[in-house]
């Protein structure tokens, strides 16, 4: 009997060491698949490898013998098993669809919601889909698998909340300035965190980076590095005339900024808005700033609070994903299952149909006095009759409630109507 | 016809109550299936006033204007039509959520203003069709204007959240402080437009009217206190975007001065029905016609 398999290890049963020795690069791709492909009682795979995990879906006829997936991390990459068979998964059916799909959802990811796991889906399914290792089973479970992942991004807010510093940074100018589309950002002090929320901001639209520092040298050294513009640090705080984000990341023992010195800025600025994002420690911004009108200021701890926060909503989220993945988990299983009594119902209509042409044929030669009309009406006469015999039996063993019970129909309508003798 | 009438109206309250509550239900939740009942509920209840607007208008053979009920729920229809276009225009289910209440407040009054069909003499001086447009752009300015308002309060909200560093659900919901504040200047932008497109065409009705040959008439216009505070009212806005676009007025306190506008509208417009002694104006053409002779 068919069954789907997911055999693997990931970031939560498996250190790097140990999955980094079993990575699959793009390149080695094909004749890593053809070869999972070939092994003994493989019908289909797909290899998903990420940075978190390595994955061998299969469709396979005896998922129980030694002979399939399940020897294949020895046997392509040359590791003893004794030293990965504790951490190694496998999952079956029912199971390996959820997990399929709970991959693709990102529920599975170290960072639950993160986005770049759909497109590696994607690419590693249709990179088997290029090299026909892939049919109609695997077709269809990883369409389903990308559309839960669309909709589960789509319905919850799994991906929409940040979940880490600079994200939360990105996420609060958003908030401030809508679109960061022509907005500035000023980077005072050379922190490595400030660096990578200066990129996150130039990735979402910011327009322009200045480096900012007292010493002009290292002003032109960092914004060389990270590709900004060098501005000189003055008390009168004239850089933030062209700024709309400015993120501190110094040591200075004392504040850089202080409110009234902002004020005095905020007035030659127009009184535009300007957000404040400090990460020194300690702090460079005076927090009193953030009581002045359109002056919005946050530090390390908000951001840490943010993120915390926003990571127990994910987890919320992940929940009302999980409904969604049940969900779409039993519309699969229905449709494997309709497709198990595929075979069954088109050899009962084809023995109905055989049945109803040949006593057509013998009765029709005994009635030769009825013209082509009446001829016709008894052909439809007798169409309508067998359909109306074979519906009831179809749409029984299209409803049986589960996969066993449908095999079981499908075997006793097998035998009663001797479709055995028909498929021999 | 009455009860008809009514019953659309109340039809049109639940639809509308409806419609708020699933907007504040999912403002919250990015899903889409509730928020599209939001919106057309609004609609459907949009729909049902629009008809009772009709069927009073085909009573009054014209726009109902001359009755509380009848302007009520015409500047309703009006609110409607725009909340539901702006919400449309900017994706933004919470402006749903602040405009929807206002107006089923508005359609109960005029359930229970009582009074929904125009006497003759109103009807003859609301048969000339610039005094409808000039009416109808007056409502749909006012509506602009609490559309204004709608988003200060929104930016009013959000600006809290982001200084108390307090992130509830619907804070991830909101657009972006500037995207309010700009939707609210161009709010308030359109609706002084218009207001000044009603003042403009006032100017023609008073011609047809002769106005400028006749001292008493003149007089009895200055001193009408519906024409003086819709003046206050344009000096307000007036101002308030010269010092919006020229003196780098914005953010919070911008804000406020939107919310004191929609106030001030309210304030002159109520007080204009005690004080004015009419639905429109202190004058009535027959009296004027009759004091001139």
């Amino acid at each position: 009997m068919m069954q789907i398999v997911a055999t693997g290890l990931n970031h939560r049963s498996a250190p790097i060491e140990l999955r980094e020795q079993f990575a699959v690069g793009v390149k080695d791709l094909p004749a890593a698949l053809q070869k999972l492909y070939s092994r003994p009682g493989v019908q289909e795979a797909v290899i998903l490898s990420t940075c978190n995990r390595v994955e061998l879906y299969t469709v396979e006829d005896d998922a129980s013998s030694d002979r399939g997936s399940a020897s294949f991390f020895s046997d392509y990459f040359g590791v003893p098993e004794a030293d990965y068979i504790s951490h190694l998964y496998r999952l079956y059916d029912e199971k390996s669809v959820r997990h399929l799909f709970s991959v693709a959802s990102s529920l599975d990811s170290m960072i639950v919601g993160e986005p770049q796991i759909l497109g590696q889906v994607k690419e590693y399914f249709a990179q088997a889909q290029m090299l026909g290792t892939t049919g109609r089973i695997f077709n269809q479970l990883f369409s389903r698998a990308l559309n839960v992942g669309k909709r589960t991004r789509t319905e919850t807010a799994i991906g929409e909340m940040a979940v880490s510093v600079p994200y939360a940074a990105v996420e609060l100018a958003k908030k401030v300035f809508d679109s960061l589309k022509g907005k500035s950002v000023s980077l005072l002090g050379r922190g490595k965190m400030s660096e990578l929320t200066a990129r996150h901001l130039k990735r979402s639209g910011v327009e322009a980076i200045y480096c900012v520092n007292r010493h002009h040298e290292r002003a032109i050294e960092f914004a060389t590095k990270i590709g900004g513009t060098p501005l000189t640090y003055t008390e009168d705080l004239e850089f933030l005339v062209r700024t709309d984000i400015l993120i501190c990341s110094t040591n200075a023992p004392h504040h850089l900024i202080e409110t009234a010195a902002l004020d005095a800025a905020m007035s030659r600025r127009k009184n535009r808005m300007l957000l404040l994002v400090d990460i020194s420690v300690p702090r460079a911004i005076d927090p009193a700033a953030d009581d002045l009108s359109n002056v919005y200021l946050f530090n390390i701890d908000h951001l840490q609070d943010m993120v915390a926060e926003n990571r127990r909503l994910r987890m919320e989220e992940a929940r009302k994903a999980s409904s969604i993945i049940e969900e779409e988990v039993q519309n699969f299983l229905e449709w494997m299952q309709s497709l198990d009594l595929v075979p069954t119902i088109r050899a009962f209509r084809e023995h109905l149909e055989a049945m109803r042409s040949d006593e057509l044929t013998r009765w029709l030669g005994k009635l030769q006095s009825l013209d082509p009309e009446q001829r016709e009406l008894v052909e439809q006469f007798s169409r309508s009759l067998v359909n109306k015999i074979g519906h009831m039996p179809t749409s029984r063993l299209k409803d049986a409630p589960d996969a066993e019970k449908a095999a079981q129909y499908g075997d006793i309508l097998r035998h009663l109507f001797g479709l055995e003798r028909m498929d021999k | 016809m009455t009860v008809a009438l009514q019953l659309l109206v109340i039809a049109s309250v639940f639809l509308l109550t409806g419609s708020f509550a699933f907007a504040l239900v999912f403002a919250h939740d990015p899903g889409d299936r509730g928020a599209g009942r939001a919106y057309y509920l609004n609609i459907a209840g949009l729909l049902l006033t629009a008809i009772a607007v009709v069927l009073m208008g085909v009573r009054e053979h014209g726009i109902p204007l001359g009755t509380m009920s009848g302007s009520i729920l015409v500047f309703a229809l009006v609110m409607l039509i725009v909340s539901n276009g702006i919400a449309w225009f900017t994706r933004s289910l919470l402006i749903l959520c602040i405009l929807t209440p206002p107006v089923v407040l508005l359609e109960i009054v005029s359930l229970f203003s009582g009074q929904w069909f125009t006497s003759p003499d109103a009807r003859a001086m609301l048969g000339n069709a610039f005094t409808s447009v000039h009416v109808a752009l007056f409502m749909f300015s006012y509506a602009f204007f609490f559309t204004a308002a709608a988003f200060s309060v929104l930016f009013l909200l959000l600006d809290r959240h982001l200084k108390t560093k307090d992130y509830p659900p619907v804070f991830f919901k909101m657009p972006g402080l500037l995207k309010l504040d700009k939707w609210s200047f161009r709010s308030v932008a359109i609706g002084l437009a218009l207001l000044t497109a009603a003042i403009g065409l006032a100017f023609g009705i008073l011609r047809h009217f002769d106005a400028a040959s006749r001292p008493a008439v003149a007089r009895g216009l200055v001193a009408d206190y519906t024409i003086m505070s819709t003046m206050l009212l344009w000096v307000y806005y007036a101002v308030y975007l010269l010092a919006r676009t020229r003196l780098g007025l914005n953010g919070r306190r911008a804000s406020y001065l939107t919310i004191a506008g929609v106030v001030l509208v309210s304030v002159f417009y109520l007080s204009g029905k005690v004080i004015g002694r009419s639905m429109f104006h202190g004058f009535e053409a027959p009296a004027i016609e009759a004091r001139t002779r």
